[in-house]
């Protein structure tokens, strides 16, 4: 009995030296400045650490209501080839040809904040996920499902995307698909599927897969091919710290998932994982150059995962990081390359993101659009990371 | 011994006579009761013989016509392939010698034809089913099937021949085929049921015409939608709304494609039917959409004569004229398209307002009437636009237009039954106008293909009781009729009152109300329902729903009392119980009544719901007009369980089809 | 031998019974079919304007004659002999009957008549106090008629009526202070007849046409105002027109487009019509007064105005009108009635009563009020809604105006023309005056949805 006391001991004793260890390096992260140049480039590449090839994007351009938006809280973006489509809480607009166009309840939306945005690019339809329904906007008309007309699970829907002619919804009771070939709806809540309750918060799809982020559940997975389930969850439980990295899912409080290139891109309050099919990856704001924690949204393009937290927009590749973020204007603003590493650079940028509190992104070709608190920005490549001076 | 024999012979008599007199009498009451009052002679066969499916009475009383629907004529004009649409058949006819050639097998209830570019293959839709077939025209095989979605229609080709466009009834998307691939590639949404289909000749546009209204709610005018389809990118361009139209049959695009031609009905459901005069309940025309996006509707009606159920068009290559088939009077109307073009482009908004309701101003457009067989459906003209074929759906015959004057010249026996039996009879009658009040509509006008048109009518005029029309398919054995259920036939429903609320002219004669009768009740019937797995099998979910419908305890464990589970009432092949009751779901604008369990057969077409239409969605009936569980015990179910529920009653459809029908495999249908 | 002589006799004689069955049921075959039956007006009875006004419906010594219509008339002969005078013969649908209007001594009123033409049997239809005119036959075997109306105020006027042939049931089926007269029965089973306000003013004469338990009356055709006011009974041919005579005029319109199709059939210098029936094969049977004569008398003209060579008739002592062969004819629709003499009431709404046009400049939406008046009050008056909706009901087979008010009382529009309501009719409008030939909007007015307004005395 003695013996087995001093085991337990030395067990706990060596958890809290790891834990101690662990809060502590937390706060070393070294700071690295840029040197700036009075012309304002700046020389990136100054240590001898192999950068990948990241683009940074410059020359922002911020949209508001000034500009014909109908609203400055822009909760969702879509870019559609030359159109772009903005969710905001007084309604969806669409910018085309120069000019914005906004929808509202009166045109058929089902509720003025829209949450979340998709484009079917098998038949161009745009759905568009809102507070109160679901809508399918095409040939200019909106059709509008909600729990009580359809098999919608319930009418706060956070995400939508299309998948093939399957679109899928995260709604605040349960997740949903829609066969918009034969009109049925399958619904998936903890009554059939591992979730522990129906809260579900966003949906990607990939791998012959589609992936759930579900509040407090982590993120369930629907395999299309076997047409079962299965579950990623924080293994240290509810653990308000990563006890053991890298063992899974960062938390449980999942906002958003993509998928891209393999990976698997999970975003929480509490820090963001990347998942290859076989390892994960934790990523956190004080031990790499996650803006923040406290993650909105994310989207994968390639290898390149776009990060959307309440303190700026970070990008990453599984190597370098890209964090941008607005210094209290539109015309200052600051680029992070490499935050919380030996090879951080900052570069001061005359124009910048709207609004650190970012939540939702898209892009194409070499434009990027940032949902804001303040506004829908737009910036463009103005360079790599790996190129010896980018303007800013 | 000869008075015995005298005693017993005059007993035998009185016997005799005692027992026809008792008889006789009973069944003067029974004919009485059965036909609501109607004066009708007492004949047993009338209801108990000629309306039966089966039987070798059935079989000797009746015959299998060809009921052709639609046709195509080849680039040369050498030929016509005619779509027999019961007879399950493809008819080839020798346009100069007007015979037929060779009748080809295709699909179940084939709808449309369209020929390749090179007219090697034929492309037919089977409409009960969910694919359209290739047939070779030269071995008059079926080479292969196409999936598409379900109950595919009508068709057309791009212009380069790549891709074959079809409307998917069922299904309310339109298929979009790769002919080289032989592949459907996309399913694009449509409005509610779309049937007609035109590519522009510019190849820039299809447009997709559709029959039933988009959901409204109640007491709101119909909008029915045409969709335009970008061929380029295959995608949805735009949608348009026809305001207070519907049953858009078909659809054709002039030749130099600076307006398209859609035929529709102009339903008055919502003014109160105190009459019938000067089109007070159903109007009848086309909807004209010119390329710069302008839209109009124009009637083809005249203030006495009415000419109903417009079904298809076609433009003259020169584009100076189109020809619209009637099939409720038997009429095909040439149109001036010159004079349309000038009276809308001077036209202003509320002019064109006006025109929609003007039944003055065909007259100045409809250049010539003329008069074909019974029920006049689909048309087909010409390459060099000298003839128009009119392909007549109750006579088994297309009769051929002289377009320079306007006549028609020949007939083309297509080679269908001579005899014409009682249920033909009928269906001619249920066709045709004629039995109302200046033609102003027929039984189809309100029931196309037999069944209804998903709106809600003030039959009574008194803006209260809006009635939603009710299928006539499959009605053997499931009398009441009438939402409140106070028909106990159909002789009654369509004898005296009808004539005095509905038709507003002299009732039905007691041969023709037995031949319309036949008609329904033998003729019309659900097609299959393609929501089942290949076999008939239910899917898991319907499987699920179905424990939902027949359970008799809560989800927490409690009984639920009888009067309030589903199966109670909704039980049996029809899935109903015949029997009266108060299902909560009266509003401000009813009378108090009960209600006729319906039959549930084939349900999830008959959007909308309820007797007056306000359940927009199946799922609407619990979810908006069930607050009290009177429609059965239903508010303690999750999401997921009232999906599933919804699942099963999407599956319901006749027995005979799962049961009998050992054919039914994947090539004739499921989603 | 006692046996067979009985056996044979009763065979016999049940042999001859049967040939005399059998030739006594050929002899039903009509004989009558295709005699001509007209009115005789004795020339000097009547000056060409009272001739031209049709102002012959109670003139004395008048007959009612009947001819075989070969090259010219034969044998003819004088059907009403018995009669001072009688006028308007209608042959009934099966051919074997006539209904007439007749004077049978001097100082009778007229009264309606039928006459068997097998065996020329008569048979007194009314028992009215007051003169009755113009007959005609309705498919379910009734009779259709006007009878002089003497109201207490002076007013004298002619209301249609119907009553069965046996004189059951007489019925007044029109209410209105007009002239309601030359009543006929169309193919859809509607009455047609000729209709002119007598009260407050005169009005003009028109065709209207309504359902034969007088239901749903409604113009039909407005003549242009310079024919005068003489209009003939109008008939329709198988062809979809309906022909009638307007102060000698023959005119064609289209029965489906009655309102703009009018089309003159003969030229002016052909003659003078007064009275037209359609024969088979698009030829017609007019009274007509040629250039060259002192009177009317038959001739056959083809559709496209053509006169037959090969009949005409005249007489130089009378003037020869109203002509009708005996014929049998398609019956007419029979339509359904929901009249209800039990109830002292029906209900009446407008659509919109802003939708008018009649040329007054009245904006949308400033018609605040409907006033109904009756023949000398006003019965009351409701708002309408903001559609313009408005629903009344109304005292069942009384004369009622309408005319619309803006918010301060004035009236904007009205008052409209004469109508009634039968007990339990439901009856609607488009608007106030609107065009007739506009069907409805589809939506429900929303006047409709509450009770209608009590505008009963």
């Amino acid at each position: 009995m003695k013996k087995q006391r001093t085991q337990y001991s030395s067990i706990i004793s060596i958890i809290l030296v790891i834990i101690f260890g662990l809060v502590m390096f937390s706060f070393n992260i070294p700071n690295n400045s840029p040197e700036q140049k009075k012309d304002g480039n700046v020389e990136i590449s100054k240590s001898d650490k192999k950068l990948e090839n990241m683009p940074i994007y410059g020359n922002w351009k911020t949209y508001t209501t000034k500009d014909g938006l109908p609203s400055d809280k822009i909760y969702s973006v879509r870019v559609d080839e030359d159109r772009v489509w903005a969710g905001t809480n007084h309604g969806l607009a669409l910018l085309e040809n120069g000019k914005w166009t906004v929808y509202d309840e009166e045109d058929g939306l089902a509720h003025r904040s829209v949450l979340s945005i998709d484009v079917s690019p098998i038949t161009g339809d745009l759905w568009a996920a809102t507070m109160s329904g679901l809508n399918r906007f095409s040939g200019g008309k909106f059709e509008k499902y909600t729990q009580f007309n359809s098999g919608l699970a319930n009418d706060v829907i956070y995400s939508v995307i299309c998948d093939g002619k399957d679109v899928w919804v995260a709604t605040g009771g349960g997740a949903g698909v829609l066969d918009t070939y034969t009109g049925k709806w399958g619904i998936y809540t903890e009554q059939n599927a591992p979730m522990h309750e129906p809260w579900t918060y966003s949906i990607c799809a990939g791998g012959n897969k589609v992936f759930i982020a579900a509040w407090g559940g982590g993120v369930i997975e629907w395999n299309k091919t076997t047409q079962r389930f299965r579950d990623y969850v924080d293994p240290d439980g509810e653990m308000e710290i990563d006890l053991f990295p890298d063992d899974g899912v960062v938390h449980d409080i999942t906002t958003a998932v993509s998928y891209a290139n393999d990976i698997l891109w999970v975003a929480t309050y509490f820090g963001m994982s990347r998942y290859d099919g076989t390892h994960w990856k934790g990523y956190f704001d004080h031990d790499s150059g996650l803006a923040s924690n406290f993650i909105n949204y994310i989207k994968a393009d390639g290898d390149i995962a776009w990060i959307c937290t309440d303190n700026g927009l970070s990008s990453f590749n599984g190597e370098t990081w890209v964090t941008y973020q607005n210094l209290g204007t539109e015309k200052s603003g600051n680029v992070i390359i490499d935050g919380k590493s030996e090879n951080e650079r900052t570069l001061n940028a005359t124009s910048s993101l709207s609004h650190n509190f970012t939540i939702g992104v898209d892009f194409k070709d070499n434009e990027i659009w940032v949902a804001t608190s303040k506004g829908l920005s737009r910036g463009e490549v103005i360079g790599y990371t790996n190129t010896k001076t980018s303007k800013l | 011994m000869k008075k015995k024999r005298i005693y017993l012979v005059v007993i035998f008599i009185f016997i005799i006579g005692v027992g026809f007199t008792a008889l006789h009498k009973w069944s003067v009451e029974h004919v009485i009761y059965m036909t609501g009052g109607v004066p009708h002679p007492i004949g047993c066969i009338s209801c108990h013989v000629y309306p039966e499916r089966e039987g070798l009475a059935a079989n000797l009383l009746n015959e299998d016509y060809l009921s052709p629907l639609n046709a195509s004529v080849s680039s040369d004009g050498s030929r016509l392939y005619v779509i027999a649409q019961e007879a399950d058949l493809l008819i080839e006819v020798d346009l100069k010698t007007n015979k037929v050639l060779s009748n080809i097998k295709v699909g179940r209830r084939p709808h449309s034809v369209m020929l390749s570019p090179d007219q090697k293959i034929a492309y037919v839709s089977n409409q009960w089913a969910n694919n359209i077939y290739l047939i070779d025209l030269v071995s008059h095989q079926v080479l292969d099937s196409i999936i598409t979605g379900g109950g595919p229609a009508c068709m057309d080709l791009s212009v380069d021949g790549k891709n074959l466009y079809v409307a998917n009834t069922y299904t309310n998307n339109i298929s979009v085929i790769d002919l080289l691939q032989k592949q459907e590639i996309k399913r694009l949404h449509g409005g509610n049921f779309p049937t007609g289909v035109a590519a522009s000749p510019s190849g820039n546009f299809v447009f997709v015409s559709s029959q039933r209204s988009l959901p409204v709610g109640s007491r709101t005018e119909p909008q029915t939608e045409i969709t335009i389809l970008n061929a380029h990118t295959n995608r949805v361009e735009v949608r348009r709304n026809y305001t207070s139209a519907h049953i858009m049959e078909n659809v054709a695009v002039t030749p130099d494609g600076d307006m398209a031609i859609v035929t529709l009905v102009r339903p008055k459901n919502l003014v109160p039917s105190a009459q019938i005069e000067q089109g007070w309940m159903i109007n009848h025309g086309i909807g004209v959409i010119f390329n710069n996006g302008e839209m109009a509707q124009l009637l083809l009606d005249e203030p006495n004569a009415f000419y109903p159920d417009p079904y298809d068009v076609v433009i003259h290559p020169n584009g100076n004229y189109a020809y619209v088939s009637h099939s409720g009077v038997n009429i095909v109307s040439v149109l001036d398209l010159d004079v349309i073009r000038e009276l809308i482009n001077n036209a202003s908004e509320s002019e064109l307002r006006m025109y929609a309701n003007h039944l003055g101003l065909s007259n100045k457009y409809v250049v010539a009437r003329i008069k074909t067989g019974a029920n006049p459906k689909g048309l087909a003209i010409s390459p060099d636009g000298k003839f128009v074929y009119v392909i007549e759906r109750m006579e088994d015959h297309v009769s051929v237009i002289d377009t320079d004057i306007n006549e028609v010249i020949n007939s083309i026996d297509l080679g269908g039954p001579k005899r014409i039996t009682l249920t033909r009879k009928g269906g001619k009658l249920f066709n045709n106008a004629g039995h109302t009040f200046h033609n102003q509509y027929s039984c189809y006008t309100c029931h196309p293909d037999g069944h209804e048109d998903g709106l809600t009518y003030d039959l009574t005029g008194s803006g209260r009781d809006f009635a939603n029309v009710q299928t006539l398919r499959d009605l053997n054995g499931t009398a009441p009729f009438k939402w409140i259920g106070t028909n106990q036939s159909v002789y009654k429903q369509c004898g005296m009152r009808f004539s005095m609320f509905v038709t507003r002219t002299e009732s039905f004669s007691p041969e023709d109300l037995d031949a319309v009768v036949a008609y329904i009740m033998r003729e019309l019937t659900h097609p299959p329902n393609l929501n089942r797995l290949p076999h008939g099998e239910l899917t898991e979910a319907q499987k699920r729903g179905k424990e939902i419908y027949e359970r008799t305890m809560t989800t927490d464990g409690r009984e639920i009392p009888e009067k309030d589970r589903c199966i109670t009432c909704h039980n049996g092949p029809n899935y109903s119980n015949y029997q009266m009751a108060d299902v909560g779901t009266l509003k401000e604008y009813d009378s108090p009544t009960m209600f006729d369990a319906p039959n549930l057969n084939n349900v999830y077409e008959s959007a909308p719901y309820l007797h007056d239409g306000s359940a927009a969605t199946l799922e609407e009936i619990w979810t908006k007009f069930n607050p009290d569980d009177q429609h059965g015990y239903a508010n303690d179910m999750t999401k997921d369980q009232l999906n599933d529920l919804v699942e099963y009653l999407k599956s319901l459809g006749a027995a005979r089809y799962y049961v009998e029908d050992i054919n039914y495999n994947v090539n004739k249908g499921h989603l | 031998m006692q046996y067979n002589y009985w056996k044979y006799s009763l065979l016999s004689g049940i042999f001859f019974l049967s040939i005399a069955c059998f030739f006594s049921a050929c002899n039903s075959k009509n004989s009558f079919a295709g005699k001509v039956v007209f009115t005789q007006l004795p020339i000097n009875n009547l000056n060409d304007d009272q001739l031209a006004q049709m102002d012959w419906k109670y003139l004395p010594e008048m007959n009612i004659v009947m001819a075989n219509m070969e090259s010219t008339l034969e044998n003819i002969e004088v059907l009403t002999k018995d009669f001072y005078s009688a006028r308007a013969p209608e042959v009934n649908f099966d051919g074997e009957s006539m209904v007439f209007s007749g004077q049978k001594d001097e100082n009778d009123t007229w009264q309606i008549w039928t006459l068997k033409f097998n065996g020329l049997e008569f048979s007194q239809v009314t028992q009215s106090g007051k003169d009755c005119t113009d007959p005609t036959w309705l498919p379910d075997g009734r009779i259709a008629f006007s009878q002089l109306i003497e109201e207490e105020n002076g007013l004298k006027y002619h209301a249609l009526f119907t009553i069965g042939s046996d004189g059951c049931c007489e019925q007044r089926i029109s209410f209105q202070p007009h002239e309601d007269l030359n009543a006929s029965v169309m193919n859809d089973g509607r009455i047609i007849f000729t209709s002119r306000q007598v009260y407050p003013e005169n009005g003009r004469t028109k065709y209207l046409v309504m359902r034969p338990d007088g239901t749903k009356a409604e113009l039909f055709y407005l003549p242009e105002d310079n024919y005068g006011k003489s209009l003939s009974d109008a008939v329709e041919d198988d062809n979809g027109n309906v022909l009638f005579t307007n102060s000698g005029r023959l005119i064609s319109i289209k029965f489906s487009h009655p309102l703009h199709s009018k089309y003159d059939l003969l030229q002016m210098n052909q003659g003078s019509v007064m009275s037209v029936f359609p024969m088979d094969q698009n030829q017609y049977l007019l009274s007509i007064k040629k250039p060259t004569e002192h009177s009317f008398g038959l001739s056959v003209f083809s559709l496209n105005g053509n006169e037959s060579n090969d009949f005409y008739y005249s007489n130089a002592e009378f003037n020869l009108v109203e002509p009708v062969i005996i014929m049998q004819r398609e019956l007419p629709k029979k339509l359904p009635t929901r009249v209800n003499m039990e109830l002292e009431s029906g209900h009446f709404f407008c659509m919109n009563s802003d939708n008018s046009d009649i040329d007054i400049d009245v904006q949308s939406g400033e018609t605040a009020k409907i006033q109904v008046l009756g023949l000398d009050t006003i019965l009351g008056e409701t708002a309408v809604e903001e559609d313009g909706s408005f629903y009344v009901e109304l005292e069942a087979d009384q004369p009622v105006r309408f005319q619309t008010l803006n918010g301060a009382g004035e009236i904007l529009r009205g008052p409209s023309s004469w109508m009634w309501i039968r007990p339990n009719e439901r009856r609607g409008c488009t608007g106030c005056h609107a065009d007739r030939e506009i069907a409805p909007e589809n939506v429900v007015p929303k006047a409709i949805e509450k009770q209608p307004v009590a505008m009963v005395k």
